[in-house]
Order: structure tokens, then sequence, then C-alpha cells
């Protein structure tokens, strides 16, 4: 596993290199010693679980962080640390997972908000403005008009104009912080040409992704961080999936999706002929106890749409929606009180209120249960129920006090999944519950699902990643512009069988 | 590459623990809560020290009875603060009710307790429009409170130019009563601030309150009746508004129609001095009462010292400024 720094011959040109970087912060050792290099025109990515010290170093790079020791060596020159602006200066641009752009205004003056182009008496210069930054997305070969608002992008479009504003100020060397995070699926392709674009115009780019597929496919080489140490650097040719997984865990991760065992029991949701929200149309399915029903489809397909009607968050325009016998709910706190929770995909404006601890999150939905004459008893029924379901999730650090922003992701993905089970629920809708997990709490999150069904609970789960959803699913209803296309058992689930019918329209009953 | 201690053997259980973004997790205990009771001693054990008048225990009791005003109303601006609203018709909403409630009396002590009742349930009622307005039309709850506010204004003008109604004297022993030397007042204001600290912290609506104020999405999909605690927030600063226009009233024994003025800043700036984020979802009431109590023992001593009307306002000035850059950059450096 230890490999020799390898590289062909002195024709590739170090643009990046970190010698044994490392960083504590009040006594945790973030970085331990990390030691990466970047070549000229090189795509190489960075992976390592929640934790394992990829934000550290990308801030450190940034110049947000001072590292405690070690050196940056930027095109051969050296430095303990860098400023932010210095950094700006050497040419490292960072396009975070969170996007800094204002909305109210334009591409172009996204894209320029740093350094306008100005003209005559210092007045900025629109023309000139817009004239450079159809070249950068010409760069980037991507076609956005510039004069549109960036509030009317798609998340795709706005992470390109991320993207183009790092180049705008001449970057170099792009850090991307999990950029596919974010998109929806049918957005990837473009994102992956854009990146081979840049690498081909000599741009070196340092890639943290948690989804090891793209990694195969886009980067020349791999780096895998754990526990704040660089473990491993590898061309991506010479390294196999389990290898990397192996070494990104230090274990290894045998069974990773846990076989189905239930018989499926009664019915607990039943769906007829439902139109919702002018996004779903005519839809029917059922899903019974002990059951985990995969739904797939592309980006806008309305599988989400759904699973917000089944909780109450979306208008049902008609149709017939019962859970466990009883009609539609009105809103989330009807259907809890039926048994029906839906985890929602994106846990930081969705699942947790950030600035509150796990305490808080956690007994959020449960209050009622913890009330006695009007007060929340602490000692007697929060502080165990807390304390349960971090122990049976694994959370840490398992002190309930601790503020929920302060977890690390996959952390966070299990404080959204016990506020939800601890309410006991019958029938789970999960949105994308492994989104920006690492592959350890992955596995984890898998057992889960398994055991919850296995005790009695229909699961509905919406997932863009079809290795997941093939692995976890009994059954998938494949759906496609708001229509059910299709319906799977296991056995008959593919990659294929399910993008043909995710990309192709329902043949009218 | 790679050259560093690599071992695939190390720890089979995957420390996921901290965060790498910021490792440092905060204390249960927030910081303003601390620094704003520190402030009070400070310039409470400042004040004893300099003036004699400051420290008998008469003027201490006296000190404690002016804040319960601004301390009902501050405990109403919080509720709705924590919600992520603002009550900028809470000192109106007093003035008009407690006004109704003078013009009605015609000195009978009989209507003592219906006309309370009544200046409650006029607060409680003015209240809830507030709240139905801000969660039905999604509405600014700024603009919505304001234009309460000057509706209010000018209903008051309306039933009163000038010092109206005849208080019965017993209604005065609200503001007199005492048990031994401390007044009834303080004693029952003391109950209320720890009902308050209870409701908040301790119960469903407490923590509805946070969440909300946190965020109206993840609240709603957390099974909390966002509206529903919006409403009642706004109710119940409603009746806060109305039972300190009450008490001002036991005070003056006159219905006055300049009375509570400029209360619903001061309430809100106690709020901020109390370490609330005026963006909603964090802070404590308890904290609020640090900041009540800050600005009643600084207008006790600009009294007592009789400063210029002009040097208080830069003072009163100052110490926002000062009390609210040291939250935000003590928040900023964690």
């Amino acid at each position: 596993m230890i490999e020799p720094a390898s590289e062909p011959g002195a024709a590739h040109e170090c643009v990046l290199r970190l010698h044994a970087v490392a960083k504590a912060f009040s006594g945790i050792q973030a970085l331990a010693g990390v030691s990466f290099d970047l070549q000229r025109g090189e795509v190489h990515a960075l992976v390592g679980e929640n934790g394992a010290g990829k934000s550290t170093l990308i801030k450190i790079v940034a110049g947000a962080y001072v590292p405690d020791s070690g050196t940056i060596e930027v095109d051969g020159q050296q430095h303990a640390a860098l400023e932010p602006d210095q950094a700006r200066q050497l040419g490292i641009g960072v396009v975070y997972q969170e996007f800094n752009l204002l909305p109210e205004l334009s591409v172009a003056e996204n894209i320029f908000l740093g350094a306008q182009p100005t003209g005559r008496f210092g007045l900025l210069d629109s023309a000139e403005r817009r004239r450079r930054t159809l070249a950068l997305l010409d760069r980037l070969g991507a076609h956005v008009d510039p004069d549109r608002l960036v509030k009317y992008l798609t998340v795709g479009e706005q992470q390109i104009v991320e993207i183009a504003k790092a180049l705008a100020v001449n970057a170099r060397i792009l850090i991307m912080d999990e950029p596919s995070a974010v998109l929806p699926s049918h957005d990837m392709d473009r994102l992956y040409a854009v990146i081979r674009t840049l690498r081909a115009s000599g741009a070196s780019i340092v890639y943290i992704s948690h989804r090891l597929e793209e990694i195969f496919l886009i980067a020349d080489r791999v780096t895998v961080l754990k526990d704040g140490r660089s473990v491993m650097t590898r061309p991506v040719s010479e390294v196999s999936r389990t290898e990397l997984v192996n070494s990104m865990v230090g274990r290894e991760l045998k069974e990773q999706y846990p076989k189905p065992d239930a018989q499926p029991g009664e019915t607990l949701l039943a769906v007829r002929n439902l139109f919702v929200d002018g996004c779903v149309f005519d839809v029917s399915l059922d899903v019974r106890a002990g059951e985990i029903l995969g739904l797939a489809g592309l980006g806008g397909s309305g599988r989400t749409t759904l699973a917000r009607a089944l909780v109450g968050l979306a208008r049902i325009d008609s149709g017939d929606l019962r859970i466990r016998g009883k009609s539609a709910p009105r809103n989330p706190a009807q259907a809890a009180r039926t048994g029906a929770v839906l985890i929602p995909e994106d846990r930081k404006s969705h699942g947790l209120i950030l600035s509150h601890s796990l305490r808080f999150n956690i007994s959020l939905p449960n209050l009622s249960r913890l009330v006695r004459a009007g007060l929340v008893l602490l000692r007697g029924a929060e502080t165990p129920l807390v304390q349960h379901w971090t122990q049976r999730l694994q959370i840490r650090p398992p002190g309930g006090d601790v503020l929920v922003e302060n977890l690390s992701g996959g952390n966070q993905q299990k404080v959204v999944l016990a506020k939800w089970l601890a309410a006991e629920p019958r029938l789970i809708v999960l949105d994308e519950p492994t989104r920006g997990v690492d592959v350890g709490a992955k596995a984890e999150i898998y057992v889960r699902m398994r055991e919850l069904a296995r005790q009695g609970a229909g699961i509905v789960m919406i997932s863009s990643e079809l290795p997941e959803l093939l692995g976890m699913s009994d059954r998938i209803i494949v759906f496609h512009e708001g229509r059910v296309s299709g319906e799977l058992p296991r056995v008959e689930a593919t990659e294929q069988a399910v993008m043909h019918l995710a990309t192709t329209a329902p043949v009218a009953a | 590459m790679a050259d560093t201690v690599a071992s695939t053997s190390s720890a089979v259980e995957v420390p996921a623990a901290r965060s790498t973004s910021s490792p440092k997790w905060r204390l249960p205990v927030d910081g303003s809560i601390v620094f704003i009771y520190a402030l009070v001693l400070v310039v409470g054990v400042g004040a004893a020290i300099y003036s004699e008048r400051f420290r008998d225990p008469a003027n201490l009791t006296n000190v404690l009875r002016q804040t319960i005003v601004l301390g009902l109303l501050s405990i109403g601006q919080s509720l709705v603060i924590l919600a992520g609203g603002i009550d900028m018709s809470i000192a109106l909403i007093g003035r008009l009710s407690t006004l109704i409630v003078a013009a009605s009396f015609g000195g009978r002590d009989a209507l003592i307790l219906p006309l309370i009742a009544l200046g409650v349930a006029i607060g409680a009622l003015l209240g809830a429009v507030n709240g139905l307005i801000i969660t039905r039309v999604y509405a600014s709850p700024f603009i919505v409170t304001f234009g309460m506010f000057s509706i209010l204004s000018g209903i008051s003008l309306a039933i009163a130019s000038g010092p109206v109604g005849t208080i019965p004297p017993p209604y005065l022993n609200m503001y007199d009563a005492t048990i031994g030397s401390i007044p009834i007042s303080v004693v029952v204001m003391a109950l209320i601030w720890f009902a308050a600290w209870l409701l908040t912290s301790r119960t469903q609506f407490g923590r509805a309150l946070y969440a909300v104020g946190g965020s109206q999405r993840v609240a709603r999909l957390s099974a909390v009746p966002v509206s529903r605690t919006l409403v009642i927030a706004y109710v119940l600063s409603g009746v806060c508004g109305a039972a300190g226009g009450l008490f001002i009233l036991a005070r003056t024994g006159v219905g006055d129609p300049k009375m509570a003025d400029g209360l619903e800043f001061q309430s809100i700036v106690a709020v901020a001095l109390g370490g609330i984020s005026l963006s909603g979802g964090r802070g404590s009431v308890l904290g609020t009462l640090g900041g009540v109590l800050l600005l009643g023992v600084v207008a006790n001593i600009f009294n007592i010292l009789q400063v210029d009307s002009f040097f208080q306002q830069l003072i009163l000035g100052l110490i926002v400024l000062i009390t609210v850059a040291t939250y935000r950059t003590s928040k900023a450096s964690t």
C-alpha cells in the first residue's frame, strides 16, 4: 500500500506540494502529517471518510488555516503558511460545496464581483465584463447567458459560474469540494466535461468526492486520507474500488448491502391514481410492512414531490393516498401521528437546526412523548432517549449537548435518522439517505434500514445512486417525468433495466 | 508521496466524531449570559460604591420595581424574537388596552378583576391579529406589527387626548403593596420570570419557539406546528404588553395617552443585550432578564446623578453597541 512517489519522468511539473502538513484544533489532531502533490494538468482525487481531514487540508491550501508544521510548496516556492490573498495570487481557487453567489446579480456580475473590469473614470465596463465572461464560459465549454440572474440558474449552472469565478482571478490550481454532491445526476456529465476541458488547458484540479465511481471516471491519481494522514497515493488505473474503500475505512467492508430477510406484511401505504401539484401524474403504488421500495428516476422525475405528498407537504390534486388506512395527512405533524415520516434530502436546510444541540434536534419531533405536566422531563425521559439513539446509531461525539453544526456530515445524517427513528415510525420515506456521507457511515445506514424493515417498518427510498438503490430495494418503481414508467422486482433490477425505464415514457394504458 | 506513516491495521473503529472544519464545540452555557450578568454586577457594584443613594436598600427595591414594566414587555418580545419575529406594537397594545380599561373604571372597585381580564383579553386579541396576519399572509413581522403600532396609536389618540379614567384606590395596591419591605409586585415578577424561563426551556411550546426561530422549514418537517407556535407567541406578547400597561396604570393611577412611549424599542434593546439573536432561534430569557436589570440600574443611576438626557442617550447607545459587538466577535471566533 505504501507507494513510492511515481512521477513518470521530469516532464511533469509539480505545481503544488504539501509536505508533512499537520494541524490540531484544541488538542484534536485534524491533520497528522499529510503529504500530497499535484502535477500540472492533473486531476487528483482526494478521498476519505468524513472527518479524515479533507476540509482542513483545503482550508490550509486556501490560506484559511495556518498549519502547525509542514510546508506548502507552490510552483517550487516554499511557504510555511499561506494568507488567503496570497493563495489567490498564487493561482489557487476553491469551489466550495456551498456556493458563494449573489442570487440577485447576473452571471457576469457574480464572476467579476471581486475584480470588476473598469473603463474610463473608474466606471464599470459592463461590455468588457460581458465579453470576458463569455470567453471564460467558452473556455469551460459551457453555455450560460452572462446577463441571466444567478437565482434563475440550475444548481449545475451555478456551479459552473463558481468555477468561472475562480478562473476569473487566474486560478491554475482548482480545488473542488464534493462538486458532484450537489448536482442532480443529469448535470454530472457536464461537470465532468468541464473538468476535462480545464485539464486539457493545463489547469490542475484537486477533486474531493465520496462517489468512488466518478473518481475512476475523471481522476488521474487518487490520494486517500485517513485519520488526518495520507495513507496512499496511486494512479487510478492501478487501484481497484475495493482497495480504495478498504484503505479509506481501514478495514475490510465485506457485505455492503444487508440481504432482505423479511416477509412483507400488511399494507402501510396505498396510493391510487395520485396527481400531485402538477408534477406527479396518475401514480399508484403500495408499500407493505417489512419491505424497502426503491424509487428510481432522473432528477425532477417527481419522486421527491411524491415523497413530500406522503407527509402532507405537497398539494394533492386528485387521487387517493392512504397511510395505514387513514386519509392523506395535511402536514408533517399529522403524518407523524399516523406513523409516517420523511427524512429529507438536504440535512442542512431541511433536516437539522444546526445552531442547536444534538439533544434539541433529536427530541424535537418526539416532544409530546417526553412531556409530563407540560414540562419536558430531562433526566427522566429526554436524556435516556437521546443516549439510546446516539449509542444505537453510534453518533460521535456522544454527548447530547454538542451543537449539530460541529458534527461531521456523516454524523449529522445520523442525527437526522435518530430524530425520526426515535418517533418509531411505521412508514419511513428516505430521500437520498446517504448523500455526502462516507462509506463507513453509509454501510451503517444500510444496516439500520434493513433492521427497521425487519422490525416491521415499510421503507420508501429515493436515491440517485443506482448501486445503492439496487442493493437495498426489494422492489424498484421507476419514474419518468412524473409518471410511473415501470416496476422491477429485486431479481430483475439491473442498472440497464432501471435506466431504460427512467429514460422512456410509459406506455399509455 | 505516500511516504507518510501508513498502517491498515490502525483503529478499526472509525473516529468520525470530529468535524474537520470546526472541531471545537461550545459549552451549552451561552457566554452572552455570563457577560450580561457580569456587566450588571460591575455597573451595580460600581454605582453602589460611588453613590450612597444608590446602595440604599429602599432604592434597590425601587430599581427592581421599576424594571417590572420593561420586564413584562421584554418577556413578550423575547418570545416573538426567539421565534424569528419581532413585535413593534407591544407597547401600543399595552397603551390601548390600558386606556380602554382606565376609561371603563369609573372608580368602581367591583370592576377591578373583570377589567384586568378585559385588558389582558384585548392584548391577547391584538397579538392574535398580529400572529394571524403574519402566518396567513407570510408578511414581514416588522411591517405587520409596525402597521399595528400605527393603527393602535391612532385609536389611542381618538380615545383620549388627555389623562382619562378614575381608578379605584385598591387597584393601586398592585404597585404599592409590600410584604415587609419587599414589594409584592417584585415577588410576583420574579415568579413570572421563572415561569418564562420554564416556558421557553422546558415546555413543548418553548422548544417549538426555538425550532421555528432556527428554521421554519426544518421545524415544519419536524412535526412542529409552525403557524400555531407563531400565533401563540404573538398572543403572549400582546398579553405581556397589556400586563405592562396595566401595571403602569397601577403606578400612575390614571390612563395616560402618552404612556409606554418607546418601550417597544427598549424591550428590543433588552432582548439584544441579553444575547438573544435578533434573527431568532438562539439565546435565553435569562439573558433578557440581565438586559432588563442592566437598563434598570443604568436608568436609576442616571436619575440619581441627574445625568443630562443627551449623555443618557449617548451612554445607552454605547452600551448597546459594545455589548452586541462583543457577542458578535465572540461568536465569530468560535
